[in-house]
């Protein structure tokens, strides 16, 4: 009898390779076909159609999902319009989650994160149908609008900071983009307005703040270099420097000059607190060369440099470059050269100075909320680095009092509130107007926002343009708006 | 041996952890077709027909297999009155088929399943007359078991469920081959069958909705919103889980709730989007260990009642798996049959852990002999 049983076993071997081989066949050959079908545009509609989390400024929304009556449910508004283009990104059917938190943070705002497991687990057990979190951010509208509104139509970027915490509380980078216009449902105008956005020369979807090309720091710079000679112990503010109108630069002809060619003091001579004061190129040009390029390199790699930061969006590194001679180090102890930098970092040297020589990690999202706002997760204020003893950041503090008091950064002066800052006017090729530059933090013995501002090509003054001139305007008017916090 | 050491020896475990795994498997893939709906109020239902279910096979494994036997009779009669009772007013009708009964408190019985099991003991019984007397069953014998098949497979047909009157039918079939009757009846069988799909296809002897399962089946876009829609959202979604899957609770189409009927006909789907070729190719393999257990048990067991039980339950299930994920993948058309222990649905739970029991029972057979 065992016969039919083997013929019978034969029979079930044979249904089993039939199955695993059609298995195979669809899981593999027939796939992409299958994949290709248009009825699979069921499912991506079906997960667009969720309701995505909002982000919330001061407890308003910037992006929001509202109801339609079209058969993708929801539609993604930007109230703001352009304002946060570049905190938001953008949300499209089309390009889907792009540029900023949209983005960043696409797992919790759809509902994804394993961040919200438990809270998924509820919803399971209540029968709730998933809704994406809502994201509470560390912006403060009104330092954002004074940061909007001073920078107006000139490129460039402002971030501001809370130096003791590390929170974000305005990045504002131009020219902007509506990021209505690519959410929209109307696909064709959509896709106009992806193609328009991309073939700008002014590349609006680039966010200057944490991204793009970087920027050279030019006079804001001799911070790190500053820093660098007083942690060193050899120098002190009053410590006399050599401050001729030009550097002799070792092993070439070439020359590092002052801006204007000014002389820094009586007999090419004068002290550090002065030299930063007046922004005197080559007394920090020869610091450079007595510290050296790795002391420089080291110092600002304790202000941040060289790390990828998250904020939770990819903050491009800034950098020191790895090999420098002679001249390129004094190049680069003044901001030229190939140091290259990000305004958030600019933002980072002078909030860790202005933090007692900590800096912060900086970060955007406060509060992470389920859809009826119940808090799911809060930022902790993290340490990112000691950069300077606090002995040599009040010293810093103190010579960056000067420049607003008396030297290039009169123009960010705030009546009552004493102010400490640096400018920067950054050179970046034969003929272009340069990038101009302030960085700063107010008040000076109690900081409460620290900020970074760079226009580039000198913003409407063209060439007429400096850090002073420009960009210290723009500073006072978004400390400012951050003092009544 | 006392009375726990022989459901003990009687125990094949193997075949028990398989199973068991089988509905554990089960259990998540429904809860992942049904969560975004019914939370998990369907994946606790499962374990819970589970646990009825082990109880049951546990039950059944204690029986005296003499015993078994003395009972088979009233097994085959009880199956029939509840197929019968399916037809009368008491049935309830879900799905355009007549299959279910309602009972107080939210419950129903779907007797076809269970007529499955009651099949393999009767025609066992029957046909082992024979074999006792070491000799090939009569003519008498396999034309009486044919009508002990044929009743159960008529009403199934009038509820009207292809997909069970199919499975019953292979069970007859494997049950008689197997006892050595005659080849012309096995034979003759093989014939009916064909002329029954050839006629089934050609005159208006199905109902519409069988005939419209059949001809979607051919033509997946004749009917896009319906049967058609249904079987091609399925090869979708089996077709974009790939190698690993999409993840468990991460396919777009199980998720998005597109599959009518995923946690029962279609819970294969499931495996396949979530869980890729990997899962659905493991489920296979746990499925064809079943069902390779049942032919070894039947193997060693020199008894020819186990025997031909072992082979009934084997048919059966084999039979249920091929016809169950061959119409997820497109290879057989859309009957509506539960994929064994890992399916949504009690009475298909109950008789599949009633099939272990019998086989358990089966397998002490074997062991005696030794």
């Amino acid at each position: 009898m065992n016969a039919p049983i083997r013929r019978l076993a034969f029979v079930v071997a044979a249904m089993f390779c039939v199955l695993l081989l059609s298995t195979t066949w669809i899981q593999f050959v027939q796939a992409k076909d299958l994949a290709d079908r248009p009825g699979n545009r069921r499912t991506l509609l079906a997960s667009y159609s969720k309701e995505r989390g909002a982000i919330l400024v001061d407890g308003k929304p910037v992006a929001q999902s509202l109801p339609t009556k079209d058969q993708l449910k929801w539609i993604r508004a930007y109230p703001q319009g352009k304002e946060y283009s570049h905190v938001t990104g953008y949300y499209s059917f089309t390009y889907g989650a792009g540029g900023g938190l949209e983005s960043a943070e696409n797992e919790l705002l759809s509902g994804q994160s394993d961040k919200l497991f438990y809270r998924r687990i509820v919803d399971v057990i209540t029968g709730k149908p998933p809704q994406g979190a809502t994201l509470e951010l560390t912006i403060d509208a009104k330092v954002q609008q004074a940061a909007e509104e001073a920078l107006g139509d000139q490129r460039g970027a402002v971030v501001a900071l809370d130096p003791t915490t590390g929170a974000i509380l305005a990045m504002v980078s131009k020219p902007q983009y509506d990021p209505n216009a690519l959410a929209s449902h109307n696909l064709t105008k959509v896709s106009e307005a992806w193609k328009s956005l991309n073939a700008d020369k002014g590349r609006p979807m680039i966010n200057r703040a944490i991204a793009g090309d970087l920027y050279p720091p030019g006079s804001t710079f001799k911070l790190v270099t500053a820093a660098a000679a007083l942690s060193s112990g050899k120098y002190s503010p009053s410590s006399v420097v050599p401050g001729p109108r030009e550097l002799d630069l070792p092993d070439t002809s070439a020359t590092l000059p002052n801006f204007g060619h000014e002389i820094c003091g009586p007999n090419g001579r004068t002290t550090l607190r002065h030299a930063l004061e007046m922004s005197c190129n080559s007394s920090f040009g020869w610091l450079g060369l007595q510290l050296g390029p790795d002391a420089l390199r080291s110092q600002a790699d304790k202000f941040g440099f060289g790390q990828t930061l998250h904020v939770p969006m990819r903050v491009t590194p800034s950098v020191v470059p790895d090999e420098l001679n002679k001249p390129q180090t004094a190049q680069a102890a003044v901001g030229q050269y190939d140091v290259r930098v990000t305004p958030l970092q600019v933002a980072m040297v002078t909030a860790g100075i202005a933090n007692g020589g900590t800096v912060m990690s900086p970060y955007l999202v406060k509060d992470v909320r389920s859809s009826d706002l119940d808090v799911i997760d809060t930022a902790h204020p993290q340490q990112l680095s000691e950069a300077v003893r606090p002995g040599v950041a009040d010293q810093l503090t103190s010579m960056m009092e000067d420049v607003v008091n008396s030297g290039t950064g009169r123009n960010a002066q705030i009546p009552g509130v004493q102010v400490a800052g640096k400018t920067g006017t950054a050179e970046h090729g034969e003929g272009l107007a340069a990038h101009v530059w302030f960085t700063g933090f107010a008040p000076a013995k109690n900081p409460k926002i620290a900020v970074a501002v760079v226009v580039e090509d000198g913003g409407t003054l063209r060439s007429e343009a400096t850090g002073s001139t420009v960009s210290a305007p723009i500073a006072k008017k978004v400390m400012e708006a951050g003092l009544g916090r | 041996m006392d009375r726990p050491g022989l459901v003990w020896a009687r125990t094949d475990w193997g075949l028990v952890i398989a199973a068991l795994g089988l509905s554990l498997i089960g259990a998540v893939l429904v809860w992942s077709a049904t969560r975004h709906q019914l939370g998990s109020a369907l994946a606790v239902r499962h374990l819970i027909n589970t646990a009825i279910g082990v109880v049951l096979a546990a039950a059944v494994t204690r029986l005296d297999f003499r015993g078994l036997r003395a009972w088979a009779p009233w097994v085959y009669l009880a199956s029939l009155l509840g197929l019968g009772l399916v037809l009368s007013p008491v049935g309830s009708t879900i799905n355009g088929s007549r299959s279910w009964i309602e009972l107080p408190g939210g419950f129903s019985v779907q007797p076809s399943e269970l007529a499955k099991v009651a099949l393999c003991i009767g025609l066992a019984m029957i046909l082992a007359e024979g074999r006792d007397r070491d000799r090939p069953p009569s003519h008498r014998d396999v034309a009486l078991a044919w009508l002990v098949a044929g009743i159960p497979i008529g009403l199934v047909m009038l509820q009207p469920d292809l997909g069970s009157a199919l499975v019953l039918g292979a069970l007859a079939l494997g049950v008689i081959a197997v006892s050595g009757a005659p080849r012309r009846w096995v034979l003759g069988a093989v014939g009916l069958v064909a002329v029954g799909i050839t006629v089934a296809l050609t005159t208006p002897l199905l109902s519409a909705y069988q005939r419209d399962r059949l001809v979607a089946f051919a033509h997946p876009e004749a009917d896009p919103s319906g049967i058609g829609y249904q079987t091609r959202q399925v090869r979708i979604a089996i077709g974009s889980g790939g190698w690993g899957g999409k993840g468990l609770f991460q396919g777009r189409q199980t998720q998005g709730g597109f599959i009518p009927f995923q946690q029962t006909d279609f819970v294969f789907s499931v495996a396949g989007e979530e869980l890729g070729f990997l899962g659905a190719a493991g489920l296979l393999l746990v499925l064809g260990f079943v069902v390779v257990r049942a032919l070894v048990i039947a193997v060693r067991t020199e008894d020819a009642f186990s025997r031909l039980v072992a082979v009934g339950v084997a048919c059966w299930l084999i039979f249920q798996v091929f016809e169950n994920v061959g119409m997820n993948l497109g290879l057989m058309p859309v009957t509506g049959l539960p994929l064994p222990f890992v399916s949504y649905g009690g009475s298909s739970m109950f008789a599949c852990w009633l099939a272990v029991g019998l086989l358990n029972n089966a397998h002490l057979a074997s062991l005696r002999r030794g």
